[in-house]
């Protein structure tokens, strides 16, 4: 298994000016692209694709690499400079990250995310390079109704914790999946909510959704408030790393913000934003207040933070081990490998074992120059608390208009991210929370599609449809999640009495 | 009379700068529409195509991903833009031939767009796991005629997907049909254990360990020579049972809209001559099938010999639309 002479030839071209250059260029490439909002990941990798062209196999994966996991980080910044978050990665840090630079805590706050988000990597890329080959036959594992399992837990438990109450949340949520289903019947054709035109045969398009949903009605929300002076003293500006102490402190949540997002990662379809939610929603339930997560609370920062960045290293085993992506953002890493002559699969590490160490040892590298990279670009995160609220936000909506249109040349989806702006904006102001919403909407689609092909496997038995042990598994910790509550509260009340 | 002056001299400013236009097209930046997500076989020959035609025309050349509903938007999007050489598509089967097929579509591929050339092709192969109990394509035929076995395929009304019903109807079986997105992903399912057959592409067989899948059949009628390469000694349907039918057609590359001038075409033919040499072809990845055709009739006849494969194919199954 270990290639010393391998090691030695990555680690030399790893070493070269060039391949240095493109993962510092990498870096900043992909944070200033994680910034903007309508412009994530896959776009990021993506723009970078054709120059990768001409160049050899591992300083093109190391570009690619340091624009992925950058890219992850960077929405973070606007999300918690601006209250917009720059990816759908960034979604779940909002709330408390935004909360936190209001409240003059703004360094600390980018503080936590640029930490959380180099643990979660470095954590993910260990599990990649100890556990990848155990990884990848849990990827393959993943079939219909595994799927269809992990999307309804995944549905029910941010949906319970994502709002401030569960009716609305599961309205919300219901509204979200309820707008997935518009387009083209996948499995039969059939035109649903087309309303006559084929820009919606494709159904709403996810990025000018969600940019639209939390962009766009955070202006309107923002412009019917008179603008108020953020109060501030230099003292905040100053960004701040979490100490050790702080960090052991935390370590809990760190850690199993860790996994979640690694195994979210590796589970082929769900990405970034997805492991964020996750993790945002289980630091808050194993919260002993967990009134406190939305305030502007450390948690509720580097919770998704560290989520989102493991992802990638989970995203990569079965992109690399099987030739599946396991992010949106993966699939475009895969064709860059694939333009390189080589095909990703079960047999890509033993034909290429020099690439496996510089994938490793790469990703490694850019999460630690990551951290530097990151602190001076937070630094100037931090004082945009100074530039007038009625500066910021035009031009984060201006950008998230050419954002939109650059990548898709298309008016209609301008109009979609207009439309979801206002229904945003009315879902706000009838007191419901927008994160549910969100959630079903990125889910929804995976849990029709598994819903219905878990339908074809039964074929009409009820025992065939829960015939899947990890289904089962997933079931029986959801029940436990939901009844663990009110178990323990009857079982201290029953307790007191005697 | 300013008014008049101004339509005048406006109209003279519109119709120099068309000349201009039409004589040094191009000296704008090109959009290459691409039907299908980032990243898949599609997209990366795409890309590669449009970076030969970049250095070519000396103007960027941006590819743009529309994927889904049923490729209509993405195909939509170039029949509306001007036929000015400025938009150009990548057509594929779905988008030129099974869904014109098969649903009333907003055009007429062969009326609406003129096809340049072809690269990407592709033929496909039914595939079981290596432990499988079914170790030849006669063991698998009773295997599926004695149980329902599940199928899993790339997406419904894909070529795979149409492979896979031809197998059906032709040795009389049935299938539970699993959709599982790609074709990687499909193998991925196959390994899993998701499915118990899989229809994958001739050259997916490259991404496997020894042993760990084992192919079973070309699902086509006659033998190719590219599929010495990827699958020796494996037969195809032709070849195993003469009379059996296994068209496929799996074709794709560029296409311009109608009425786009006649320079321009021949420029863009022109510039995209190294695609079909052997330094480009070189560059293609090994899991990718290329079969060049240049040039607007071959390319033509090509499609048109696709449309007569699928028509009575998809007439037999009742999809046909008429």
């Amino acid at each position: 298994m270990f290639d010393l002479n391998a090691l030695m030839i990555s680690l030399g071209l790893l070493a070269d000016p060039l391949t240095i250059t493109l993962l510092v260029v990498g870096i900043v490439l992909g944070i200033m692209i994680g910034i903007l909002p309508g412009l994530g990941p896959p776009i990021a990798i993506a723009l970078a694709l054709p120059f990768t062209f001409y160049m050899e196999t591992i300083p093109s994966m190391i570009l690619l690499l340091g624009i992925y996991s950058a890219a992850i980080y960077g929405g973070s910044i606007s999300a918690i400079a601006v209250g917009i978050p720059g990816t759908g990665a960034a979604i779940a840090t909002v709330q408390d990250g935004h909360k936190m630079f209001k409240a003059g805590r703004g360094g600390e706050a980018l503080g936590f995310s640029l930490t959380g988000s180099i643990i979660g990597g470095l954590f993910s890329v260990v599990c990649l390079v100890v556990i990848s080959p155990l990884l990848a036959s849990l990827a393959v594992k993943f079939g219909p109704r595994e799927y269809l399992a992990i999307s309804v837990f995944g549905l029910i438990v941010v949906v319970r914790v994502a709002g401030k109450s569960l009716p609305k949340g599961l309205l919300m949520g219901t509204l979200g999946i309820f707008l997935t289903t518009w387009g083209l019947d996948e499995l039969n054709g059939t035109e649903r909510f087309t309303f006559g035109t084929y820009h919606l045969y494709e159904g709403l398009p996810l990025v000018p959704f969600l940019v639209g949903v939390f962009a766009v009605s955070e202006v309107l929300i923002g412009s019917e408030r008179a603008l108020q002076k953020t109060r501030f003293n230099m003292e905040s500006l100053k960004v701040k790393l979490p100490g050790l102490k702080t960090l052991v402190g935390l370590k809990d949540v760190i850690l199993r913000s860790s996994i979640i997002g690694t195994i979210i990662g590796i589970i082929p379809g769900e990405g970034a934003a997805v492991g964020a939610f996750f993790a945002y929603s289980e630091a808050k339930r194993r919260s002993r207040n967990p009134e406190a997560y939305g305030t502007g609370i450390p948690e509720g920062i580097i919770a998704p933070e560290t989520a989102n960045n493991a992802t990638v290293g989970g995203a990569l085993v079965p992109t690399l081990t099987l030739g599946v992506p396991g992010s949106p953002a993966a699939a475009v890493l895969l064709g860059a490998l694939l333009i390189q002559g080589l095909t990703p699969g079960p047999k890509l590490f033993s034909d290429r074992p020099d690439l496996m160490y510089a994938i490793f040892i790469g990703l490694f590298v850019i999460n630690i120059l990551m951290m530097f990279i990151g602190l001076v670009a937070i630094r100037f995160a931090a004082r945009l608390i100074m530039v007038p609220t009625s500066v910021i936000v035009p031009t984060v909506l201006l950008l998230s208009f050419v954002g939109i249109y650059s990548v898709s040349y298309s008016f209609f989806n301008v109009g979609v991210l207009l439309g979801a702006g206002i229904l945003g904006y009315v879902v706000r102001k009838l007191g419901y929370s927008i994160a549910p919403l969100s959630i079903g909407f990125v889910l929804g689609p995976i849990l029709e599609n598994s819903l219905r092909q878990s339908l074809t496997i039964a074929d009409g038995s009820f025992f065939e449809f829960f015939n899947t042990p990890i289904g089962l598994t997933i079931y029986a910790i959801l029940v436990l999640t939901i009844l663990w509550g009110p178990i323990i509260s009857r079982f201290r009340r029953s307790s007191t009495k005697v | 009379m300013n008014l008049i002056k101004f339509a005048v001299s406006s109209f003279a400013v519109l119709w120099l700068s068309m000349g201009a236009a039409m004589a040094e097209w191009p000296d704008k930046p090109i959009t290459y529409v691409v039907s299908f997500g980032a990243g898949g076989n599609a997209d990366i020959v795409a890309r590669m195509n449009a970076d030969v035609l970049s250095r070519e025309l000396g103007v960027p050349v941006n590819v743009v991903n529309k994927p889904g509903g049923a490729h209509i938007p993405a195909t939509m999007s170039v029949v509306e833009a001007p036929a000015d050489g400025y938009t150009l598509f990548n057509w594929s089967p779905p988008s030129f031939m099974i869904v014109p097929l098969t649903r009333e579509t907003p055009y007429a591929p062969l009326e609406d767009f003129i096809p340049l050339f072809a690269g990407i092709s592709a033929s496909n192969a039914l595939y079981v796991r290596g432990d499988s109990p079914y170790t030849t394509f006669e063991e698998f035929l009773e295997g599926a005629k004695e149980n329902k076995l599940t199928i899993g395929v790339n997406n419904l009304g894909a070529p795979p997907n149409l492979s896979a019903v031809q197998l059906a109807n032709e040795f009389g079986l049935e299938f539970k049909t699993l959709a599982l997105k790609t074709v990687p992903a499909t193998m991925a399912g196959l390994i899993g254990g998701q499915v118990d057959v899989a229809v994958g592409q001739v050259a997916s067989i490259h991404a496997y360990q020894d042993g760990e899948v084992r192919p079973l059949i070309i699902l086509d009628n006659a033998r190719q020579p590219y599929m010495e390469k990827d699958l020796p000694g494996v037969r195809t349907v032709g070849e195993a049972f003469p009379g059996k039918e296994a068209g496929v057609w799996v074709h794709g590359g560029l296409a311009v809209k109608a009425g786009t001038p006649q320079e321009i075409v021949n420029k863009l033919l022109e510039a995209s001559k190294p695609m079909g040499e052997e330094e480009f072809i070189s560059q293609v990845p090994k899991s990718v099938g290329y079969n060049w055709v240049h040039g607007v009739d071959e390319t033509t006849a090509l499609i048109q010999a696709g449309i007569d494969l699928y028509s009575p194919i998809l007439d037999g199954l009742g999809l046909l639309q008429k």
